[in-house]
């Protein structure tokens, strides 16, 4: 991850002195009984990628359009740039979307639907081409500025959509779901295009996403979302690693989960006690939680080791059956079995064309991992 | 999927047989010598001429014409902004009223309509001095009023199909309400403007029921004219009228399919 | 929140104003909504009230042939309800008869037309899309054309000495010609041809929609075609029968063209009755009393109409 040492200047979310673009304040958003939306609060920074991620229904769709001002706030304040939004028409905000049906104007040309906003602002017509075709030049789209949006593909018509909601330079530009509509080829050399734009422009990012591979590779940061609340924010790294509860920790990536209670606190290392792990588990990072209290570990597959022989290295080592092996090519994903009933899930990279038959079903095998590998998750 | 039974094919057939053998009846004793409408006495284009020399049917159509068109234009305008407020807006107080009443004359019989709207034209003329007496004007009204209910259920159709972020990309883009309504809905939806307004124009130069309680002296309708000539019994002129106007529809609708085509294959 | 001032100072004024107009309520919207609700009020919703006011007056010879219900005399308003219209029609056996009559045929004829249409509908759903469109379209062609026409050129097919008739003698199948035309017969041929295309439309909208894997699942589990179509597409295209049959019924019971053109002397049908207490008799409230009347039979049907066509939106969505 290239934000490891960054300093304040590429991390202002680090530096106290430095003042968010847009502040999104204690937001509700009700429909009826329903609350969709639920007390949000969010500071986003000039220049940041940043992704509200989450499943269907979790709420940040509707967040995305309070943003843009489709949807009133039932409670809350959103500020962009100093301004508060309260009652400010989507037209009239300096904000601009980019739908997820691309919303193409379907009676107009290319050039037309990219140049629509800009004669919105009456610009005169010499400087509305201008910027237009410099717009259809940067996303490549040169020979295509008189086509309809149905004679286009769809990687065609989400540049199109792109251009048209950034060629007014909008301080604040909203993406929903911006590849979904994408297949997994396209989707993902789009990805560095589109990162590659905003680095060029320069504007600030929002975007929806219900995709975590495409929230870790766009983002500077991530608000995970469910049930209308934010329940962590922090750069893809953060959010994989140090996961703050059971829901990140399982939304994002695979983990395994062990209960327990804490038998040892110390400053800089935990103890704790499972029944489903024959040994106690050590944790090399301090909680703030006090001995017999229930807690959570999560563990990644990819951080466990598997072995026919023991691991002495290892700081925590199960013993257990392989149940279940599910050969992926660049690794192996193996079900283990523990004396507990218990099953994990160990990831083991195949660096060796043979390396994925040497454990098979019924093997006895040891599971282990380092203290730094696991990390204790709220529930 | 199979294709369609035996049965369902030989029960499609009796059905548009009865359907167009009375039609093609219409159009092939139009072309009888015969005055006796079923005996066919020869080729002959002489009712045609005879048509065209009939002055009362000639000011008849011209009459219903002129109220088809400014009916079907009216009832477009209304239909278009119900259909809109009712699809778009939120809710409002008068929602479920609105709503009753663009679909209610669909399914009103025509002589409650007919009836009613002549009784309120008396009562306001009687109130008010307006409409004073009743003719074109009248039946420009009852007509806009019924054929507004019939633009609205093919507009509503259109709307509801229609992506909602077309538009919120458009208000997203700096323009206005009623600008994004002129810009983007309007364009959109003309197909079905198109269609909504000859559904109209179609029901306005069809209506015998309703004009006739609506007109007054002086301003009678193509079909008040057909009925009064028809009900004394078979009259081969009314025949060659229909070809026309089965020809007429015919070519139209010909015209709208190859049109359609060629969209579709440009798409 | 000292701020809040600073930033309503920087709103454009057009958007100043137009945030005060909101919140006195006022929207442009609102000027939008009272465009089509007045229109209608007036020429739609009004005219009953109109209608409902005058059945309960009394006729006279006098322009408009009916006097006031309500007057002012001495100073005060004094009003004359009268019930004697609708009395009048329930004791007069000639307007029971009339509705019952109205009722029977247009329910016959809403029958038959199902029968008829209900294959028609569902092989059209069933065709290849090209064919498809093209019966759809053969469909919906003869409304185009003008209806008054349409019922006038079966004449030509029932009377006497007309097409059938002439077919059948000298076909050697019959000596004497059918009466038909000016027979109740005659009537619902007229509105089973009349209105056969809203039947068929919206069961073809439905059907259209029900998906083929359906009837292959019942299949697969052993239905025979009959037995799938009883148990999967009849209930499934239930709101479409019932929107179609409602579109054909509740026109045909106030229907007057067809009986005027087709039927005869004995065809008793409450539209004509309205027609010619109307413009014959020149009794307008007895005609209004008759209007209202045939409203509230049509009340039921109407609901059924209403919901069946909302079941079939939310299917649609």
């Amino acid at each position: 991850m290239s934000h490891e040492n960054a300093t304040p200047d590429t991390q202002p979310w680090n530096d106290p002195k430095a003042v968010p673009f847009l502040q999104v304040k204690n937001v509700t958003k009700k429909f009826g009984t329903f609350t969709a939306v639920s007390d949000v609060s969010l500071d986003v920074y000039k220049g940041e990628i940043f992704c509200l991620l989450g499943g269907s229904g979790c709420g940040k769709s509707t967040l995305l359009r309070m943003l843009s001002g489709f949807e009133d706030v039932t409670s809350g304040q959103i500020i962009i740039d100093g301004q508060d939004q309260a009652g400010v028409a989507p037209y009239a905000r300096q904000t601009n979307m980019m739908f997820q049906s691309y919303a193409l104007f379907p009676h107009m040309t290319v050039e037309k639907n990219i140049a629509y906003g800009l004669k919105r602002d009456g610009l005169p017509r010499d400087e509305v081409a201008v910027r237009v075709s410099e717009m259809i030049s940067l996303v490549q789209l040169d020979k295509f500025a008189n086509r309809k949006p149905h004679q286009l593909s769809g990687g065609q018509q989400q540049r199109v959509a792109l251009a048209r909601s950034l060629v007014k330079k909008p301080k604040l530009l909203m993406l929903d779901e911006p590849l979904g509509a994408l297949d997994k080829k396209l989707r993902e050399e789009t990805q560095f295009e589109l990162m590659e734009i905003q680095e060029n422009l320069g504007v600030t990012f929002v975007v929806v996403t219900h995709d975590q591979e495409e929230a870790m590779t766009l983002s500077s940061r991530i608000g995970v979302m469910t049930d209308g609340q934010i329940v962590q924010t922090g750069t893809p790294h953060e959010i994989y690693e140090y996961p703050a509860n059971r829901f990140v920790a399982d939304f994002i990536g695979s983990v395994n989960i062990f209960e327990g209670r804490i038998v040892e606190d110390e400053v800089d290392y935990v103890v704790v006690q499972s029944r489903e792990t024959n040994t106690d588990i050590f944790v090399a990072h301090g909680v703030s939680g006090t001995v017999g209290q229930k807690v959570a570990i999560a563990v990644r597959p990819e951080k466990m080791t598997i072995s026919k022989d023991p691991l002495p290295d290892m700081r925590n080592v199960i013993k257990g059956t392989i149940a279940e092996v599910a050969y992926m090519g660049n690794r192996s994903v193996y079900q283990v079995q523990l004396e507990s009933g218990k099953r994990v899930r160990v990831a083991h990279p195949n660096r060796t064309r043979r390396g994925a038959h040497t454990l098979t079903w019924e093997d006895e095998v040891y599971v282990g991992w380092a203290g730094q590998a696991g990390v204790v998750v709220s529930q | 999927m199979r294709g369609p039974s035996t049965f369902l094919k030989v029960m499609g057939l009796v059905g548009f047989i009865f359907l167009y053998a009375p039609i093609i009846s219409l159009v092939v004793y139009s072309f009888n010598e015969s005055k006796l409408v079923t005996v066919w006495g020869g080729f002959s284009t002489k009712w045609y001429v005879e048509l065209f020399r009939d002055p009362q049917i000639l000011e008849a159509a011209w009459v219903s014409l002129k109220i088809a068109f400014i009916s079907a234009t009216l009832a477009i305008i209304i239909g278009t902004v119900a259909s809109f407020v009712l699809i778009r807006f939120k809710k409002f107080r008068s929602k479920a009223l609105l709503s009753m009443m663009i679909t209610a004359p669909l399914v009103m019989p025509e002589v409650i309509i007919g009836l009613s709207l002549l009784l309120l034209f008396v009562a306001m003329e009687n109130l008010i001095g307006w409409p004073s007496g009743r003719g074109m004007l009248t039946i420009i009204i009852a007509h806009a009023t019924f054929g507004s209910a019939y633009a609205a259920v093919v507009i509503q159709s259109r709307l509801v199909d229609m992506d909602l972020s077309i538009e919120e990309a458009a208000l997203d883009l700096g323009a206005k309400p009623l600008r994004v309504f002129f810009d983007i809905t309007l364009p959109i939806i003309a197909p079905a403007l198109m269609s909504g307004w000859l559904l109209s124009f179609t029901l306005s130069l069809d209506d015998l029921v309703i004009a006739s309680f609506v007109s007054g002296p002086g301003a009678s309708t193509l079909p008040m004219v057909i009925f009064s000539k028809v009900r004394l019994g078979v009259s081969p002129d009314v025949n060659a009228l229909a070809t026309i106007i089965i020809g007429i529809v015919s070519l139209g609708i010909i015209v709208a399919a190859l049109q359609m085509n060629r969209g579709k294959k440009n798409g | 929140m000292n701020r809040a001032p600073d930033i309503e100072s920087k709103l454009p004024a057009g958007q100043f104003i137009g945030r005060i107009l909101n919140r006195f309520g006022f929207r442009g919207r609102g000027l939008v909504i009272a465009i089509p609700t007045l229109w209608l009020l007036v020429f739609f919703l009004i005219p009953f009230l109109v209608v409902a006011k005058i059945s309960l007056s009394e006729a006279a010879i006098a322009r408009p042939p009916y006097l006031p219900i309500w007057e002012w005399s001495d100073g005060f308003l004094s009003f004359s309800f009268n019930f004697g219209n609708y009395m009048f029609l329930f004791e007069d056996p000639l307007y029971l008869s009339a509705y019952m009559e109205s009722v029977k045929i247009a329910g016959v004829a809403t029958i038959i037309a199902l029968l008829l249409g209900y294959p028609m509908a569902y092989l059209i759903a069933r065709s290849a899309p090209n064919t498809r469109n093209l019966l759809l379209m053969l469909v919906i062609l003869p409304f185009w054309t003008s209806f008054l026409l349409r019922v006038y050129a079966w004449i030509g097919f029932l009377k006497s000495n007309g097409i059938i008739n002439n077919f059948l003698m000298s076909m050697g199948v019959i000596d004497e010609p059918f009466v038909m035309l000016q027979t109740d017969f005659a009537v619902y041929v007229g509105i089973v041809y009349t209105y056969l295309p809203f039947m068929i439309l919206p069961l073809y909208a439905n059907l259209v929609k029900l998906d083929p894997s359906y009837l292959e699942a019942a299949s697969d589990l052993g239905a025979r075609p009959i037995v799938s179509f009883f148990t999967v597409t009849l209930p499934l295209s239930m709101s479409g029968i019932i929107a179609g049959c409602m579109l054909v019924f509740i026109p045909a019971v106030g229907e007057f063209v067809v009986p005027a053109l087709l039927g005869g002397p004995d065809t008793l049908m409450i539209g004509s009755i309205l027609w010619n207490e109307f413009f014959s008799n020149r009794d307008w409230p007895i005609a209004s009393a008759v209007a209202i009347v045939m409203l509230f039979v049509l009340v039921v049907p109407i609901m059924l109409l209403r919901r069946a066509q909302a079941a079939e939106q939310e299917a649609a969505s």
